[in-house]
């Protein structure tokens, strides 16, 4: 049974206006829309915007237009086609009564020239009208990564959008920084937008909640919440850069906008998607370890090395000995198996990620619905290192009447990550393993007679030991028996009200929630080497986050005359954001099972924490057409915020920008070098809102005294209330205002088989927020403050190629490229040497704002260099200008100072003796007391190439990320050259070498120069590791090239496919995902950050769990 | 069409309308933290400051003294270096410094005055001064000259340091106020007093120790240091019970106990062991504390390292006792004010100077001493006083016992240097400081 259509809508007209219907007849316009190639383009949208009526093309490309009767009087109106990717088509048709038919042929449009693009809070615009630069990810791309994190997805898709996976941990957050970091105080991380409404993408480590203070560096990795995102579900991501495209968002644009639109059903027969995939990973990098010396140290500073006493062994009277941590024992004899601690905690990991998309409607109805499940086991050991994600989602829309639209998204996920101890930790996997002494075997992680947990500091653990930390723990230990989980349940969508009450007029409303319970335990057994308490430690918080945004647009389109019109747009946003987190820590498990509360014997003041935050937020904006040449823009946002001060509850952001087509598309369409031509320019405001409540003072309660060395007492003892004053002044604040202009050309080339963009930008962000120390001696330790100032600027280039396209080959090219600069040029004062810290490895390679320096520069120590103004002491302890003693040309190279035996470093100013001993014997240099800036983790340049060819039903795909310069802290290297584990130590160990010659190659002065030493345990552990304020010999470059992404597929149609087994459809892709890597970084991988995706530090290496590579094989089958 | 515009018009003025909800922003749990409170009242305010006091004198500064003076030594990573006084000049005793002024300190206790005084709580006011008097002069015998008239004062961003001898003019002043208070004191506090609770007399004579210990701070500057020393410790702690003794609060729960246990039970097991020179000495006269002091090693033997030597030297660690988590750490005791009389007789020749020196010992459950020189009566307040930072000032005012310096030291650290957060944010403190502080101008 099938009615034709046009029938239906005859009497469905009919029905609407039975009296007219006598009087005249109805026009009928239908048709087909096709492709180049004759394939029929379903979804192309066919309308005649002046008489608001429109229609969809079906899956066989067929539409039909209905003008009812009473509008029908043989006037000239434009008919209009479009489909996204498709440039848009236009054809003058004389309404009459009747049927007549139109066909349209759509070509591709790799520009997308002509199409409406959303820009945010309800407002969109036609790509060539933009005055700033575009980045679109479509599905494909996104599909293409294979990444359950739809963060770690974005990387290596724009320019100068910089994406780090912050561990290889399953489900660990991904960081994302657009142009830069522009901020101290906040994340830096843009505001993600899921269909018009922002949604939470805030990353909570547990260990913020353990008391220990050392949030992100330990603990365990965590998720970023657009995890909660099935990358399947989305159609396209904008990424709003600048500050002229995000000032419609006003005070939360400041770090820019991630605009996601989820996929949407067509009109058509309903269709079926299933995509299977499954994988392979697994870590193909491990730092170098030696395996020639074995546990104990040398006696003292100075003797030969002995065995340590603890070493495993028959004898009761070692039981519960504690062994040193350091492998500077003798040599192990030869017969002495060894183990290989670098790879010992590994193995394979799996992901198997399956979506079940089903989608269709009609001319008014369209639903779309994804289920998937996802599941990621890590390439750890043990069965605590994996994460899943199911999700649900359904998105459907109504045409209520021809003026009304109702659509409303619902997505609900659970996310279910187990994850193991990282990074600065002394149950840390990594660490554990790689510090582990090479003749010990960590395998059985529990002695065989006690059951009780063996380390190789604690290797005969006896009954007497099991309240005992073990010094370090053992990482089969650590992966097996702690437990650290996350629970997350979130649900997020919106109701969408689209209404056209007269032709040059459009209301946009959404109203969004966004909702997330997220469960957390950490549980550290007894003996466990990292909690407050070696009797363990349990961590339970619930966190649950709530934001309700509503967001009501109208938008009048006015048209002066045929060559000027513009649109004006009027908006309003409310939106409250609110966090609730309760929970408690519990020391000491009363027994070993099981990690709750109550298995505990005493508790920490418990987690109780709740914060609100508001915007209430008002545009307008105004763009001007000119000739269809010249496209003008004009913004303006009003906002207020509950965390700004009472002095300043508003702030304005104004924006403006302008485009000129100076090749239009119809007019290059002809051939030529030239076939498109756009040349922009955009200024504008936007702002970072302070986090609450740093404007009110208040008493801390459960408050904890701390001295960095993890010793800790509460503010209450004894059952006694105690409150002191906050430590952090209240102030009063604004928002943090970045001021951004930016322009650029957008070419297209060779009938657009070519396009090229270039944009260069330059931002300044003033009044960052700052936590800026006050002088303790005040009574307060620091306060937030308007006082930062960074700018950063760079340029963005991009060239896509598209040499063939012909139906049965084709093969495009693409290449990213991008840089920036950044300066901190204020910090409340211009003191170049004044500097803030804003995180880093826990006293290691210290991330700070420096007056003068890039943003995140690193601050650490050295030894002491000619040329620096240093001084020394002599013999009889009377300073002496370390460039005195240099030549001028030692100077200028900044030699390494090399003592003779009797000089001594010192304090800055003379007499301090806070610093007096160094290694005094001649031939070795002498360590710097005073830190200085280091290095620039911040790239010269990153870039990336992108490539696909496909053959008939044949596709290949890769892409190559570059990353060049900025360094990486290696203090994983450091800190086992202190333990004696690392290759170099074992290599150089008792080595005689000449610093500058054979070591530390390099300029060398000062008297002791030439003289050859021995590189002891000595010179190892307090003069060339990271533990005693030296940094500078592991730094380095973090440049790499990888292999991101490669892929071929085929895909199967028509034949047996569709005849036997009913699909029209069949695809099989065989993938890769960071495949290679090739850098000359000596750790594991330069793409690691110890300190994790909410701060502004990064490049930091300090035995994080490292990155995977992986191989996929998918499935998908369509019909 | 005009019935659309009507609409249009409605939906406006509804939707923009709700702009006039002008609390929208400033309601409940927006402008105000709702986590914390805003007021604390005196009993509050002053468990704080007693653990603030206790803190600053059992975390990282008195673990270097004790690792300095050679009672301890640090046999691992960081903690071998500080040996060798190497402690890089960053922050590394920031957290002692901000002690001082915050979270308990200098302005908490102010706080505590300013309200005791409005409603004539002199039980409160005593306390707080006292209590302020020791955390200032503390501070001051580490850094010297250091912020304190103008210090906690929110009309001085920038506060200038005080010379070090005004700062013990002030402590000594606040110490004579908090004496008159605390004998007029009507109302005492009760538990919130974690150590005294509320005995006000045993303040008094607290008061009387600190002030006898802070005038000998200034022995090698005032000729009368000692007569006044004397004076004051004449009326200090006098039961030799132990009974009137300030021993820091502290318990078996994990946010009530000893830092020292924190640190070497818990935290950095083998970072801090015996050190050699006091290991040696109580061995060589078998004195009865080596025991309680330190435990036996692996070997059975009680070991210390010397500075720069790591534990493969097998250093005993501390004590069980010691690192008992609720073992209270003594700040001041009958045992320091009768060595203090000691020292000060001694120097005015008064002839008592044995009689305290064996009050000290039998109080400790030791035989009396025959002899009475300065030696004798230092080298037993520096085993007396085992984990205490009067150690390093007895130890820079007396050269007491003879330390030998670590290996490549020409001498042990005197002063530290003031923190450069403080430095950087405090234009008024702009170097490091000097090499010796204003009470200690004759090196070792």
């Amino acid at each position: 049974m099938q009615l034709k259509p046009r029938r239906m809508l005859a009497a469905f007209a009919l029905l609407l206006f039975p009296g007219v219907a006598i009087a005249q007849n109805p026009s009928t316009i239908s048709g087909t829309v096709t492709r180049e190639d004759g394939t029929p383009l379903a979804g192309a949208t066919i309308a005649i915007p002046t008489m608001s009526i429109g229609a969809t093309a079906r899956a066989d490309g067929r539409y039909v237009l209905l003008v009812p009767a009473d509008q029908v009087n043989g006037q000239q109106v434009t008919l209009s086609v479009r489909a996204i990717g498709y440039k848009p088509d236009a054809r003058a048709v004389t309404i009459a009564a009747g049927d007549q038919t139109l066909d349209f042929t759509l070509a591709t449009n790799p520009l997308q020239l002509g199409e409406v693009v959303v820009t945010g809070a309800g407002t969109e615009s036609e790509v060539e009208k933009l005055g700033n630069v575009r980045n679109n990810i479509d599905s494909s791309l996104i599909a293409a990564s294979h990444e359950t994190n739809l963060v770690s997805a974005l990387s290596a898709k724009a320019p100068n959008v910089e994406v780090t996976s912050t561990a290889g941990d399953p489900g660990a957050s991904s960081s994302i920084r657009i142009r830069g970091i522009n901020t101290l105080g906040t994340t830096g991380e843009p505001l993600f937008v899921v269909d018009g409404t922002p949604i939470d993408n805030s990353t909570t480590p547990t260990s913020e909640f353990d008391g220990t203070g050392f949030a992100g560096q330990q603990g365990t990795s965590a998720s970023n919440r657009a995890i909660d995102i099935n990358p399947d579900d989305i159609e396209s991501v904008e990424i709003l850069k600048g500050a002229a495209a995000g000032s419609v968002y006003g005070a939360r644009a400041g770090q820019g906008v991630i605009l996601i639109t989820t996929k949407h059903g067509r009109p058509g027969s309903t269709t079926y998607s299933l995509r299977s995939s499954f994988g392979f990973s697994d870590v193909h990098r491990f730092p170098e370890l030696q395996r020639s010396f074995g546990l104990g140290d040398e006696d003292g500073t100075t003797g030969a090395p002995t065995a340590d006493p603890c070493v495993p062994s028959s004898d009761p009277s070692l039981a519960d000995c504690e062994a040193t941590s350091d492998s500077w024992g003798p040599q192990l004899a030869s017969g002495v198996p060894t183990f290989d601690h670098a790879t010992e905690a590994f193995t394979t990991g799996w992901n198997s990620d399956n979506t079940l998309t089903i989608s269709g409607g009609n001319d008014r109805t369209m639903f779309f619905v994804s289920g998937g499940y996802s599941y990621d086991r890590g390439t750890f050991t043990g069965p605590n290192n994996h994460f899943q994600r199911i999700s649900v989602r359904v998105n459907g829309s109504q045409q209520v009447t021809p003026t009304l639209k109702i659509g409303a998204n619902v997505s609900y996920a659970n996310t279910n990550g187990s994850f193991l101890q990282k990074g600065s930790n002394f149950s840390g996997m990594t660490l554990g393993s790689w510090r582990t002494a090479p003749e010990f075997n960590n395998d059985p992680y529990l002695d065989p007679v006690s059951g009780l947990h063996r380390s190789y500091r604690f290797p005969n653990p006896s009954p007497t030991s099991f309240n005992v930390g073990r010094g370090y723990d053992n990482p089969l230990f650590t992966a097996n028996v702690p437990l650290s989980t996350a629970i997350a349940d979130r649900v997020f969508g919106n109701l969408d009200l689209d209404w056209h009450p007269a032709r040059w007029l459009r209301f946009n409303y959404t109203l969004g929630v966004d909702y997330s319970g997220d469960d957390r335990l950490q549980g550290q057994p007894q003996t466990s080497s990292n909690t407050p308490d070696p009797l363990g430690q349990v961590v339970k918080v619930n966190i649950s986050t709530t934001q309700v945004d509503h967001n009501l647009t109208g938008t009048a389109t006015y048209k002066l005359n045929p060559n000027f019109g513009g649109t004006f747009t009027l908006g309003q946003n409310l939106n409250t954001r609110s966090l609730r987190q309760l929970g408690g820590v519990g020391n000491a498990l009363l027994a070993p099972e099981p990690f709750t509360l109550t298995n505990t014997a005493s508790q920490l003041p418990p987690i109780d924490n709740e914060t609100k935050l508001r915007i209430a937020g008002y545009f307008a904006q105004a763009t001007f057409d000119m000739w269809n040449s010249v496209f003008l823009k004009g913004g303006l946002r009003y906002d207020g915020a509950s965390s700004f001060g009472q002095d300043t509850q508003h702030a304005w952001f104004p924006s403006a920008s302008a485009a000129w087509q100076f090749i239009k598309p119809e007019a290059g369409a002809g051939g030529g070098l030239l076939s498109y031509g756009k040349l922009r320019a955009a200024y504008g405001e936007v702002g970072t809102q302070p986090q609450p409540y740093l404007t009110s003072f208040t008493f801390l309660s459960g408050g904890l005294y701390q001295d960095g060395w993890g010793g800790t007492l509460t503010a209450s003892q004894n059952g006694f209330g105690g409150l002191y004053s906050d430590t952090t002044r209240a102030g009063d604040l604004k928002p943090e205002r970045t001021k951004e202009f930016e322009a650029g050309v957008d070419i297209g080339l060779f009938k657009d088989a070519a396009d090229f963009s270039f944009t260069w930008y330059k931002r300044s962000s003033s009044d960052v927020i700052l936590t800026i120390p006050v002088a303790a001696s005040s009574g307060f330790i620091n306060q937030a403050a308007n006082v930062g100032q960074i700018r950063n600027a760079g340029t963005e280039w991009a060239l896509n190629i598209r040499p063939i396209t012909k139906k049965d080959f084709a093969w495009d090219i693409g290449f990213l490229f991008g840089t920036n600069r950044s300066k901190v040029e204020n910090l409340g004062t211009s003191d170049t040497s004044f500097f803030v810290s804003y995180g880093g490895a826990g006293g290691f390679a210290i991330a700070v704002a420096q007056v003068g320096q890039p943003i995140g520069a690193f601050r650490d120590y050295d030894y002491i260099r000619c040329g620096r103004g240093k001084t020394i002491l002599d013999a009889g302890g009377n300073p002496v200008s370390v460039d005195a003693v240099c030549t001028p040309a030692q100077n200028s190279e900044q030699a390494l100072f090399i003592n003779d035996g009797t000089f001594q470093n010192e304090n800055n100013d003379a007499g301090n003796t806070g610093i007096a001993a160094n290694h005094s014997s001649a031939g070795y240099p002498l360590l710097d007391p005073a830190s200085r800036i280091v290095g620039d983790p911040n790239p010269d340049w990153t870039g990336s190439v992108r490539t696909g060819v496909r053959i008939g039903r044949l596709s290949l795909s890769a892409l190559v990320d570059f990353r060049h310069g900025g360094v990486i802290y290696n203090g994983t290297h450091g800190a086992l050259n202190s333990l004696g584990t690392s290759k170099e130590s074992g290599d150089l160990r008792y080595k005689t070498v000449t610093i500058g010659q054979n070591f530390l190659p390099g300029p060398v002065a000062g008297p002791g120069a030439g003289t050859p030493v021995v590189l002891d345990e000595g010179w190892f552990q307090n003069y060339y590791s990271t533990f005693t304020f030296l940094g500078v010999p592991f730094y380095e470059s973090a440049s790499y090239t990888k292999l991101r992404e490669i892929s071929v597929g085929y895909s199967f149609a028509g034949g047996f496919i569709t005849r036997s087994l009913g699909f029209t459809s069949l695809d099989l892709r065989a993938a890769g995902r960071n495949l290679f890597t090739f850098t000359g970084y000596t750790g594991v991988d330069p793409e690691t950050n110890l300190a994790g995706a909410e701060t502004g530090a990064r490049n930091i290496d300090w035995f994080n769990n490292p990155q995977n590579r992986s191989f996929i094989f998918t499935v998908t089958l369509n019909r | 069409m005009r019935k659309h515009l009507a609409a249009i018009a409605l939906a406006l003025g509804l939707g923009l309308g709700t702009s006039a909800c002008s609390d929208f922003l400033t309601g409940p749990k927006l402008s105000d933290n709702p986590n914390r409170p805003t007021v604390a009242n005196n009993a509050n305010l002053l468990v704080s400051a007693e653990t603030n006091l206790s803190f600053q004198s059992e975390s990282h500064l008195a673990r270097t003294v004790c690792i300095w003076m050679q009672q301890c030594a640090g046999t691992n990573k960081q903690y071998n270096s500080l040996g060798l006084y190497i402690t890089g000049d960053d922050d590394y005793y920031y957290d002692g410094w901000i002690d001082a002024y915050t979270r308990g300190g200098l302005l908490d206790l102010r706080r505590i005055q300013h309200d005791a005084l409005a409603v004539a709580d002199s039980a409160y006011a005593g306390v707080a001064y006292v209590l302020e008097a020791w955390l200032m002069g503390q501070t001051s015998d580490v850094w010297g000259d250091i912020p304190y008239s103008q210090a906690a004062d929110s009309t001085i961003a920038h506060p200038a340091p005080d010379p070090q001898q005004v700062v013990y003019q002030t402590v000594q002043a606040k110490l004579d106020t908090a004496i008159i208070f605390l004998a007029t004191s009507t109302a005492p506090p009760g538990g919130e007093d974690l150590v005294y609770e509320g005995d006000v007399t045993k303040w008094a004579a607290l008061a009387n120790t600190l002030k006898a210990r802070f005038y000998l701070h200034t022995a090698e500057r005032d000729p009368t240091a000692y007569q006044k020393a004397f004076t004051a410790a004449s009326t200090g702690i006098a039961d030799p019970t132990g009974a009137g003794d300030y021993l820091a609060y502290h318990s078996d729960a994990t946010t009530e106990s000893n830092i020292w246990h924190q640190f070497v039970a818990v935290s950095w097991p083998q970072y801090l062991s015996a050190g050699k020179f006091l290991v040696d000495l109580l061995n060589a006269t078998s004195d009865p504390r080596l025991p309680l002091y330190f435990a036996q090693n692996s070997d059975g033997d009680f070991v210390g390292a010397a500075p720069g030597q790591n534990v493969s030297v097998n250093p005993s660690d501390l004590s069980a006792a010691r690192l008992d988590p609720a073992f209270r750490q003594p700040f001041a005791t009958y045992v320091e004010n009768e060595l203090i009389l000691a020292e000060a007789a001694f120097k005015i020749g008064d002839a008592s100077a044995g009689t305290h020196l064996n009050n000290a010992r039998t109080a400790q459950g030791l035989t009396p001493l025959g002899t009475a020189d300065l030696p004798t009566i230092m080298t037993e307040k520096y085993i007396a006083l085992f984990q205490n930072m009067e150690v390093w000032n007895d130890y820079k005012r007396t050269c007491l016992p003879a330390l030998t310096p670590a290996s490549g030291a020409s001498q042990i650290p005197v002063r530290l240097v003031y923190p450069l957060s403080e430095r950087t944010a405090n234009p008024s403190i702009p170097g490091p400081g000097p090499a010796r502080n204003w009470n200690d101008p004759n090196p070792c």
